[in-house]
């Protein structure tokens, strides 16, 4: 049954695709300076994990968006540098410039590419230290550059955000490049899967808490206020995991209205790991505050994403210039 | 040979165009019963009652997806909401009988709810009985092969137009709490009931007192075993949202739409895009759940998606208001937004509160420990 929503074998294959994750990239990895994705880079690429949803013939695994959109909430709940969206998206704009070789040495692991939200100012580079290709992500589409063709480069910052951010001038020929038409669902989808893995993996952390800390001689998650913050977070996370699922099914069928479900699934997973974010380190009280807890690090992960998206209020506007198939004159389909 | 799914969805489609009344219904009294009456007759003569109830019992027992296109088409066709008098019947009370209910209860009363017969309403609250449902007091006393029943009721919808009613009360007197209940079919025409119709904020008067005053009813009338009735009364509030709501949650889009193409002010666009988003994933969540629900026990995640709907319901129904203003013609009509927006307060009350689903959804879903209440 898969005309809505995932089927049974595709959940089951992801499962096998994730296996790996926790030993790879436990969460607890972002509290080491020196520590990077990069290093995992080229086992990523051997896991096939750049290129779920290109055909085999173009380097990929031949699966589908909803595969990887599956696989990139995943990535959300471990925190994964947003560098690995990066070369899925770099290897499909390759693809679509007809650059099939580039494409497929970004797939083999060759190439480690970084992203990058085009700003009013230049460029905001994301992690990109350990790049040598870097994807700019802006309203028109994507644009891909040699990371030494990148001009003005300087660090802004690594600790506040937990991750390196730099500002750049934006570059002048791309050596590669997708329209916002051609790409910008399959932009919108991984962010929405990322943002949705980060909502899942806060209420599953408040909820454990909330378990096993006794406050009053009782566990905190008997007490009202805080079963009802947990209860919205599971909301938010079933609304964000089925409109992803569901958004991810309708771009895989290239159903008329897929964008307009994926710019959904993009607007719910924003506010949906918001919220959760902010009220895991609630639950947590004063240690959740703490550097040391986790929680934190998601609500500053949800914000990158974000910025990559291009901001909330620009994922606003984006849905606002879709069709659902409720509107005026729509049809209804099956 | 079986019908594609798309031919389903056509012969859906041409006969809700053909069909589906011109006016919409009268808001309350005997008026309102003689319309949902005369639509559900109409769809049990055109072949579309019961759609997901049992073969065994006269129902379609459809496919899921047949039931999701048929309420996207009845949403479509701007169908009489499902939300209406024949609502108990339809979704507490068939569903009920079906699951609890003897051979004899069946037989005789799934018939008449699918073919438009008979209005059922629910009598459940009392006036200190709410969230609080086991700590009900109305009485039946044995009495031969009769229960004799003393004591009131509150807030039951359509009593005053009804035909039955699914009757909670306490008929073992030495009981307190969940136990020693019963679950009755209750003749709304049994001598010694008193119903008064109580107005709503919306307006029109939707729902009711009832007093019962040594109201007899036979014992064959009670559903699901003497003094089992909060294991009846359960299963009950468990159908209170079936695949029948994805027609509301269909239409809860619609009108979102209707407020995008009516309006352009840049400030109020957050509000509305995030209520079109949100209206997709809980189109998204509905599916995800009717069609897990097809192949195994879903439990509690039902409570999520009705308590998601209800605060989207009135999330939706304020902004039309700060979009039009108070004195909007749209606002002002019958069947208005100004009526669906103060109707829209009852959906995070009846049915259980938003706070008790958020206990049960706590508790039942996420595991975390019992409270105190
Ligand atoms: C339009 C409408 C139709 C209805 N139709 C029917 C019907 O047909 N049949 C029927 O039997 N009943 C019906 N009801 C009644 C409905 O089920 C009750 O109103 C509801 O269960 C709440 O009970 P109450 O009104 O006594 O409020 P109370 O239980 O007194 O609640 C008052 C407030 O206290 C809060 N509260 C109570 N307990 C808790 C708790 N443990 N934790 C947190 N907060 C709590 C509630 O959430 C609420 O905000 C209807 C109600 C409405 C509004």
């Amino acid at each position: 049954m898969s005309i809505f929503h995932a089927s049974a074998e595709q959940l089951e294959l992801v499962e096998s695709f994730v296996r790996p994750l926790e030993e790879l990239f436990p969460v607890a990895r972002l509290h080491r300076a020196e520590h990077t994705d990069y290093d995992n880079w080229v086992t990523a690429a051997e896991f096939g994990w750049f290129g779920i949803s290109l055909p085999e013939e173009a380097g990929g695994i031949g699966l589908s968006v909803v595969e990887e959109a599956l696989l990139f909430a995943q990535f959300g709940r471990h925190l994964i540098s947003p560098g690995f969206m990066a070369a899925s998206l770099a290897a499909k704009t390759a693809s679509l410039s007809g650059n099939d070789e580039l494409a497929q040495k970004i797939l083999g692991g060759e190439i480690p590419v970084a992203i990058a939200r085009q700003t009013a100012a230049g460029i905001t580079l994301v992690d990109a230290e350990n790049a040598k290709l870097c994807l700019v992500i802006s309203a028109e589409g994507t644009k891909l550059f040699p990371v030494e063709a990148i001009q003005q480069r300087a660090l802004l910052d690594r600790t506040q955000w937990s991750i390196a951010l730099e500002s750049a001038a934006l570059p002048g020929n791309p050596i590669a490049q997708a329209s916002e038409e051609d790409i910008g669902a399959s932009i919108n989808l991984l962010i929405a899967a990322q943002l949705t893995g980060i909502a899942a993996a806060t209420l599953e952390m408040a909820v454990a808490y909330a378990q096993i800390r006794q406050q009053f001689g009782v566990a905190i998650g008997s007490f009202q206020a805080i079963k009802h913050y947990c209860t919205d977070m599971v909301m938010n996370v079933q609304a964000a995991k089925d409109m992803l699922s569901f958004s991810a099914v309708a771009m895989a069928g290239n159903q008329p209205d897929h964008r307009f479900q994926v710019a959904s699934a993009l607007v719910v997973a924003t506010r949906a790991a918001f919220f959760n974010t902010g009220k895991n380190i609630q639950i947590h009280g004063g240690m959740g505050f703490s550097a040391e807890c986790d929680a934190h690090l998601f609500l500053k992960r949800a914000h990158v994403l974000e910025t990559l998206a291009g901001g909330l209020k620009a994922s606003r506007a984006a849905l606002r210039a879709e069709n659902s198939i409720f509107g005026k004159d729509a049809a209804f389909t099956g | 040979m079986s019908e594609s799914l798309d031919d389903f969805r056509a012969r859906a489609r041409s006969w809700l165009q053909e069909n589906v009344p011109e006016h919409g219904s009268p808001m309350e009294g005997p008026e309102s019963r003689e319309y949902a009456l005369a639509w559900q007759k109409r769809q049990f003569e055109g072949g579309w009652a019961g759609l997901t109830w049992p073969q065994a019992y006269g129902g379609k027992e459809l496919s899921v997806l047949q039931q999701i296109a048929w309420f996207e088409e009845y949403a479509r066709a701007k169908a009489p909401s499902t939300h209406n008098a024949l609502f108990v019947g339809m979704n507490h009370a068939g569903p009920t009988l079906i699951a609890c209910g003897t051979d004899e209860q069946k037989a005789f009363h799934l018939p008449k709810i699918m073919q438009g017969e008979v209005i059922w309403c629910q009598g459940f609250s009392e006036p200190n009985a709410g969230s609080d449902l086991a700590s009900l007091r109305t009485k039946g006393l044995v009495e031969g092969d009769e229960l004799v029943v003393n004591g009131q009721k509150i807030w039951s919808s359509y009593a005053d137009i009804g035909d039955y009613q699914e009757l909670l009360i306490r008929t073992d007197p030495a009981s307190s709490r969940h136990h020693g209940l019963s679950w009755v079919i209750c003749a709304m025409d049994t001598p010694g009931i008193t119903v008064r119709p109580i107005k709503t904020m919306a307006g029109p008067a939707k729902y009711a007192e009832v007093f019962y005053d040594n109201v007899r009813i036979p014992l064959s009338n009670i559903v699901g075993g003497l003094n089992n009735g909060w294991k009846t009364a359960m299963a009950t509030l468990s159908f209170e949202r079936g695949t029948a709501s994805l027609a509301l949650q269909i239409s809860l889009s619609q009108r979102v739409e209707e407020l995008i193409a009516a309006n352009d002010d840049a400030g109020v666009s957050d509000t509305l895009m995030d209520l079109r988003a949100d209206a997709a994933a809980l189109r998204a969540m509905s599916y995800q759940f009717a069609i897990k629900s097809e192949t195994g026990p879903v439990g509690s995640e039902g409570s999520m998606i009705r308590l998601y709907f209800a605060e989207l319901a009135k999330r939706v129904a304020s902004a039309s208001i700060d979009i039009f203003g108070i004195g909007a013609p749209q606002v002002l009509a019958e069947h208005g937004l100004g009526f669906d927006y103060f109707d829209s307060y009852s959906e995070t009350i009846a049915g259980g509160t938003a706070e008790i689903q958020r206990n049960i959804i706590a508790e039942r879903v996420l595991g975390l420990p019992r409270g105190s209440r």
